[in-house]
């Protein structure tokens, strides 16, 4: 079906993502539709051999939704990529017995991007093996001093509420337990769906838990799912534009 | 303090753009454009492979961060991401860095390669050798998970050998 330009200024940008999932390449190769050289594959991302190396066993990474730039990236995904990525670093090092590997990744045309999903390249390395990906210097420490606190501004307003989101993560599992034991000293009849502490004066009082006690793990699921919902809504009002601007490109 | 340029660098505190307890991000002191900065992990690794899991995940989720943040900031049209790991793919400074690079288009900067004609035989081989490799590592991991350390310092000699690095 061939669209007019027309088709696509009408089209929602729910729409004109939907028919960039269903023309781009990677996603086809994630659901199987077109055959590829398959080397990793989990429920998030999957990683094939290039079809245009620039080594032999060079690997392309990538997340099995799609997303066309890496800023997209949910924290967690771009998490569990690069983690992925280490591994098959290593297994490039050791199956070939080699001294290197690069890891590369283009956001945007002008950085070399040519399709609109997010891509991780592995290329195994020797020495001398014609490829040129050396990093000249072209700037100087100079302006790099003044580019800095207005990147540094940015990533603390952006840190504060993004960034450290991991941290807050772990903080309330480890405050739980240690209520529940002093509770169990003091030897207080324990009502059901009540959270009981040693509060500032030293007595022990209730608060009435958020789901009254209740296990629901189906819920609880729901619910962190509906959390990365919100989260992803959030980010893309901050980068939205600008990733229009990047994904706009492509269309 | 320490002998590592990278060590140095973050410890310069007018050069870092931001830090927490596992990673640092400073502005290059050899840019490749303005712009250009390094994330690195605090703790002194050579290569990627050395680097623990929880900390090469924050490492690159603070570069996507510092990427998003170069768009915005130094209106650019793309960053690149590279690591170059191990001496053979580049690497001078024996501390894992991640480099983010802004791109405009017409930078001059080549940052790309030729594509290499393989035979299909040698394809089959590099695909089942790196299928081997990966499939063979979750149980490894398993076993060795407190081990990896000394296996990784010890008589790993590919490792070893990546960290001779000057």
């Amino acid at each position: 079906m061939a669209l007019t330009e027309d088709d696509l200024k009408n089209m929602s940008p729910e729409e004109i993502a939907e028919l960039q999932k269903k023309n781009c390449v990677f996603c086809q190769i994630a659901s199987g539709q077109v055959p590829a050289k398959k080397i990793y594959e989990d429920e998030h991302c999957i990683a094939v051999l290039d079809i245009s190396p620039a080594n032999l066993g060079h690997m392309l990474l990538f997340p099995k939704e799609h997303y066309s730039v890496m800023p997209q990236l949910p924290d967690e995904l771009t998490g569990h990529i690069f983690g992925v990525a280490k591994k098959l670093s290593q297994a490039a090092l050791k199956a070939f017995k080699l001294r290197g590997t690069t890891i590369f990744v283009a956001n945007g045309m002008a950085a070399g991007q040519k399709a609109p999903h997010v891509l991780v390249h592995i290329i195994p390395r020797a020495f001398e093996d014609g490829i040129h990906l050396e990093l000249p210097q072209n700037s100087t420490e100079e302006q790099q001093r003044k580019a800095r606190n207005a990147i540094k501004a940015y990533l603390e307003r952006f840190g504060s509420r993004v960034i450290k989101k991991p941290a807050a993560k772990t903080a309330p599992k480890e405050k739980a337990p240690e209520k529940e034991g002093k509770v169990a000293k003091v030897g207080v009849k324990k009502e059901k769906g009540y959270l009981y502490f040693v509060d500032k004066e030293g007595d022990i009082a209730k608060a009435k838990m958020a789901r009254g006690g209740k296990k629901g793990k189906k819920k609880a699921i729901k619910a962190a799912k509906k959390k990365t919902v919100k989260k992803k809504a959030v980010k893309k009002k901050d980068t939205g534009e600008l990733l229009d601007d990047i994904a706009g490109l492509f269309r | 303090m320490s002998d590592c340029e990278h060590c140095r660098f973050a410890e310069e505190k007018e050069l870092v753009v931001f830090e927490d307890e596992l990673v640092v991000a400073v502005l290059a002191k050899k840019p490749v454009a303005l712009g250009h900065i390094l994330v690195m992990p605090k703790q002194h690794v050579t290569i990627l492979e050395q680097v623990p899991d929880n900390v090469a995940e924050r490492a690159f989720i603070i570069a996507n961060k510092v990427s998003t943040a170069l768009f915005d900031v130094l209106r650019i049209n793309g960053t690149n991401i590279i690591v170059e790991n191990g001496t053979a793919a580049g690497q001078t400074t024996p501390h894992f860095a991640i480099n983010v690079i802004p791109r405009t288009e017409n930078d001059g900067l080549k940052l790309s390669w030729a594509a290499k004609r393989f035979s299909d035989e040698q394809i089959s081989m590099a695909e089942m050798q790196l299928q081997k490799e990966i499939q063979g590592a979750p149980e490894e991991q398993k076993q060795s998970e407190e081990k990896k350390e000394t296996t990784l310092v010890g008589d790993n000699e590919l490792v070893n050998h990546l960290k001779r690095i000057p």
